[in-house]
């Protein structure tokens, strides 16, 4: 018991935060724990928890990625625009994840090689990316995305579940299994630790970077297939400020904003937690200002707890 | 530790110097439409319907000079603002072939939250010495100093359907109050009584707050029998206002209709009644008018749209222009037209729906 709690602490910490949370919402209103509400908390999640789990991937190496937001809006576009003009669904995925793949590469370049810090890196391909996504669709929405796509990546797969939540948890699970058991992961959280040091011990840190850039955008990619299915609209001018929840997500799953430390399944339950309490406070009929208020709390006490385990765990026996 | 000071100094100075320009640009001169600010846009007492107002001034007197104008504009992104991008060039258009000779020069801002880069923009045709300005600010204040410069030159400036600005004589655009008014009213007569939510825009926006309580107090005024039973904000974004909608239809399992502040948030919401196979059980309608709001209505999906008439607000605005510069006096508050668009008029000749006519001059 120990041991689970010295090495998946913070996972149990935001597990319990969501229980309490469920407990506190469903007493106001019990429609809260009704078995449709909880899947609108899941289904909401996934959108910043497919973000977030790229997110995540990249802080740990050390990186952070804002051009989310924008990336999500071109790679929609696109791909509304090519399903629109008849391409099959499973095509049409490829290409988003190709595409994402692509742009994850640029700023892993611009970070590794052109050595610009993360930040101004995906600063500026933030701005590139939502110029190409009005560029390409002269900022009119690319309507009318066929059914067959729509059900493809949002339809109900087994009865309640829908398609984008195999897709969230099979990322999920990807991303698991290549931060955790492969050597690829381990040396992502040896850069994020101490760049320096990897270098030393031979990692090679440039491409290695590079590729968790890439492999971070696959996630956004995935959302943004995700949110066209549940549309049926690609939008240009949306994904404003999605690249803010995909980090809250991450942060409130524990992830370290200094790298090196974090777990894909923190995220997960982040964005559980993020997404049951934007539907609470929308059930439990909170003023529309007091939901950003309480939004940026929860927030502030999840990264305090966060700190406070890093402290404990430093004694003897801390965790990655 | 000289040389330390002395740069303490000297950055204290600039501090001193750059805190008190916006004292200095407030300073400045009268402003024209304080009893404005006062009372509100939307309630202004001397404010004046446009198709009133036209049929009270007459014909539009004929310039006599050639006249150039500017139009320093908000977000080409938005296909709101291109429409009233277009229907300035329109108007233009319409008065070359009137006789005039006449000019504009309409560019806009890079995004909705470009403050200075519009600025720039404004201050570059406030340089360039135009007869006359129209201008949508992106904030309340972000346009002021080069509005101060404007001023000082006596050039005519009149705001398009913007966050009102004391410092500008002459506001035309849509009423947003009446807006919320309209859909409220076309809410009643279809579903008589009943529970009904609004999705909201940014609440820092005046439009998003006026369309929301103008929606709201109508019923209270006229129809009772209807409930605004939840008001949640949608961020003016398409997935958030489907998220919203998702619980906001499983919240209130009797809601007859939604309201949403524009179409991009009701084009996300009507994904969630289509998914909760709600479609004609829940009447939704959004604001604005966009083409994509038109072809779901056309497909029996949105019930309809306050539609805002972008097209012809910059035509308003313009007419307006060309009135001052001729020397007629118009009011401070110009509300241009809005109607609903539903199923029954979506296909009809816009310009019959609202009684337009092309200007005429003396």
């Amino acid at each position: 018991m120990n041991k689970l709690f010295s090495h998946h602490g913070r996972e149990i910490s935001v597990l319990v935060a969501i229980a309490a949370m469920f407990v506190i919402f469903s007493l106001i209103d019990p429609l809260y724990i009704s078995g449709d509400n909880i899947r609108d908390i899941v289904e909401h999640a996934t959108i910043y928890g497919l973000m977030g789990l790229g997110v995540t991937g990249i802080i740990i190496a050390g990186g952070i990625d804002l051009s989310v937001g924008p990336a999500l809006a071109f790679i929609a576009v696109v791909v509304a625009r090519q399903a629109v003009s008849g391409v099959p669904p499973l095509l049409c995925v490829a290409l988003g994840i190709a595409m994402g793949m692509v742009m994850g590469m640029a700023n892993g370049a611009l970070v590794s090689y052109v050595r610009l810090q993360p930040f101004i890196a995906t600063m500026g391909t933030m701005s590139v990316f939502r110029g190409l996504a009005y560029l390409y669709t002269q900022a009119v929405p690319v309507i009318g995305v066929p059914r067959p796509y729509r059900l493809l990546v949002d339809g109900e797969m087994i009865p309640f579940v829908r398609a984008s939540i195999f897709i969230f948890l099979g990322f999920a699970v990807f991303l698991h299994i290549l931060l955790k058991y492969t050597c690829f992961g381990n040396h992502v959280y040896a850069i994020g630790g101490n760049e320096e040091a990897a270098r030393l011990s031979g990692v090679k840190v440039k491409s290695t970077r590079t590729l968790m850039f890439a492999i971070g955008m696959i996630g956004t990619a995935l959302a943004a297939i995700v949110q066209l299915g549940k549309l049926g609209t690609g939008d240009p001018t949306t994904g404003q400020g999605y690249e803010l929840e995909a980090i809250a997500a991450a942060a409130i799953g524990g992830t370290s904003m200094a790298g090196g430390r974090g777990t894909v399944l923190g995220t997960v339950l982040g964005a559980i937690l993020f997404s049951g309490l934007k539907v609470g406070l929308i059930t439990s009929g909170v003023d529309t200002f007091w939901q950003y208020v309480a939004t940026g709390t929860v927030i502030i006490v999840s990264a305090s707890v966060e700190v406070l385990q890093t402290r404990l765990a430093d004694a003897p026996g801390g965790r990655r | 530790m000289k040389r330390h000071l002395g740069r303490g100094m000297s950055l204290l100075a600039a501090l001193a110097l750059l805190f008190s320009l916006p004292v200095m640009a407030v300073d400045y001169g009268d402003t024209p439409s304080a009893d404005v600010a006062e009372q509100g846009q939307d309630f202004y007492d001397k404010a004046e319907y446009y198709n009133e107002l036209k049929a009270r001034l007459g014909p539009i007197p004929r310039p006599d000079k050639p006249i150039r104008l500017g139009f320093c504009c908000k977000a080409f992104e938005n296909e709101f603002w291109r429409l009233i991008r277009d229907g300035s060039e329109v108007a233009v258009q319409n008065m070359k072939d009137a006789g005039l000779d006449i000019s504009i020069d309409v560019r806009a801002a890079q995004g909705e939250s470009d403050e200075h880069g519009q600025l720039a923009l404004m201050n570059d045709m406030v340089k360039r010495g135009y007869d006359g300005i129209l201008t949508s600010p992106i904030s309340d204040g972000n346009l002021l100093p080069a509005v101060e410069r404007a001023r000082a030159n006596q050039t005519p400036l009149i705001m398009i359907n913007s966050t009102f600005m004391p410092q500008i004589e002459v506001s035309v655009g849509a009423r947003h109050w009446r807006a919320g008014e309209l859909a409220a009213e076309w809410m009643s007569t279809r579903i008589g009584e009943g529970e009904v939510a609004i999705i909201t825009g940014m609440m820092s926006s005046s439009s998003a707050r006026s369309r929301t309580e103008g929606f709201t107090k109508w019923f209270a005024d006229n129809n009772p029998k209807i409930t605004v039973v939840d008001v949640q904000n949608g961020n003016w974004d398409r997935m958030k206002a489907k998220d919203v909608a998702d619980v906001l239809l499983k919240k209130h399992p009797n809601l007859r209709g939604i309201y949403c502040n524009n179409d991009t948030m009701a084009m996300g919401a009507i994904e969630s009644i289509k998914s909760a196979n709600k479609l004609g059980k829940v009447y939704l309608l959004g604001t604005d008018g966009t083409s994509e709001a038109h072809a779901s209505i056309r497909a029996g999906e949105l019930s309809g749209t306050v539609d805002n008439m972008p097209k012809y607000i910059s035509q308003i605005g313009i007419e307006m222009m060309v009135r001052r510069l001729g020397g007629q006096e118009v009011p401070k508050v110009i509300y241009t037209p809005g109607v609903v668009i539903d199923q029954s008029n979506v296909d009809d000749d816009i310009e019959t729906v609202i009684g337009w006519e092309k200007p005429v001059f003396k």
